[in-house]
């Protein structure tokens, strides 16, 4: 699945242990996440969504 | 700057650590004033508070550390133990057709002077090493995906 998370995080000006910290995940799952190697849970794409101000289609996509 | 995570370890740690300690000087006590110092009586029952000590930073701090890790971390282990370990029970199921060839006689004679005791041992632990070494193998394989 892909996704606009470093995008978004590079918008925003934090490094990927910032957004760890935020999302209150390791920095590895960022990365993971990034590179699209991992898929996350409903909960954290909706915790991602709520954290960016957008919908979760909006992030992830197919 | 220690993170939120590190933080909630940390506490988690202390209560490990503190709590056991509490069990045990607490028992302890409580047994010493029943039976008295040097009753042989206290003996059995002070071994059973110290395993009730231990048991409880065992069971605190595996449950503690698996709440602490993130859900990739979960993922991980959750994919390494049933791979790595189910892995290692096929892989080692073969040792058994070994004892059933000309009724154990192979396995007999490679642990000649084993009691059943120790027969018993070897069969746990060696199953336990299996599955450990099989699921370290399957993480280190899960995480090189994860990059």
């Amino acid at each position: 699945m892909k996704n606009r998370l470093k995008a978004l995080r590079a918008e925003r000006g934090w490094s990927q242990a910032e957004l760890a910290e935020r999302l209150d995940v390791s920095r590895q799952s960022v990365v993971s996440i990034e590179n699209g190697k991992y898929d996350p849970s409903l909960p954290l794409a909706f915790k991602i969504a709520r954290l960016f101000c957008q919908p979760i289609e909006a992030i992830f996509q197919d | 700057m220690l993170s939120r995570r590190q933080l909630a370890f940390i506490r988690s740690v202390a209560v490990a650590v503190i709590g056991a300690v509490v069990i045990w000087i607490g028992a302890a006590a409580i047994i010493l004033a029943i039976f008295g110092r040097h009753a042989p009586a206290a003996a059995p029952w002070l071994a059973l508070a110290k395993f009730a000590s231990l048991a409880w930073a065992a069971g605190f701090g595996w449950m503690v550390s698996w709440r602490r890790l993130d859900e990739l971390a979960q993922e991980a282990r959750k994919a390494s133990w049933f791979i790595g370990a189910t892995g290692a029970i096929l892989l080692t199921a073969p040792i058994m057709l070994l004892w059933l060839l000309n009724g154990g006689a192979f396995l007999t004679r490679l642990v000649a002077r084993g009691t059943p005791g120790a027969y018993f041992a070897m069969g746990w632990i060696g199953l336990v090493f299996a599955q450990l070494l099989g699921s370290w193998i399957a993480s280190a394989v899960w995480w090189a995906t994860k990059r």
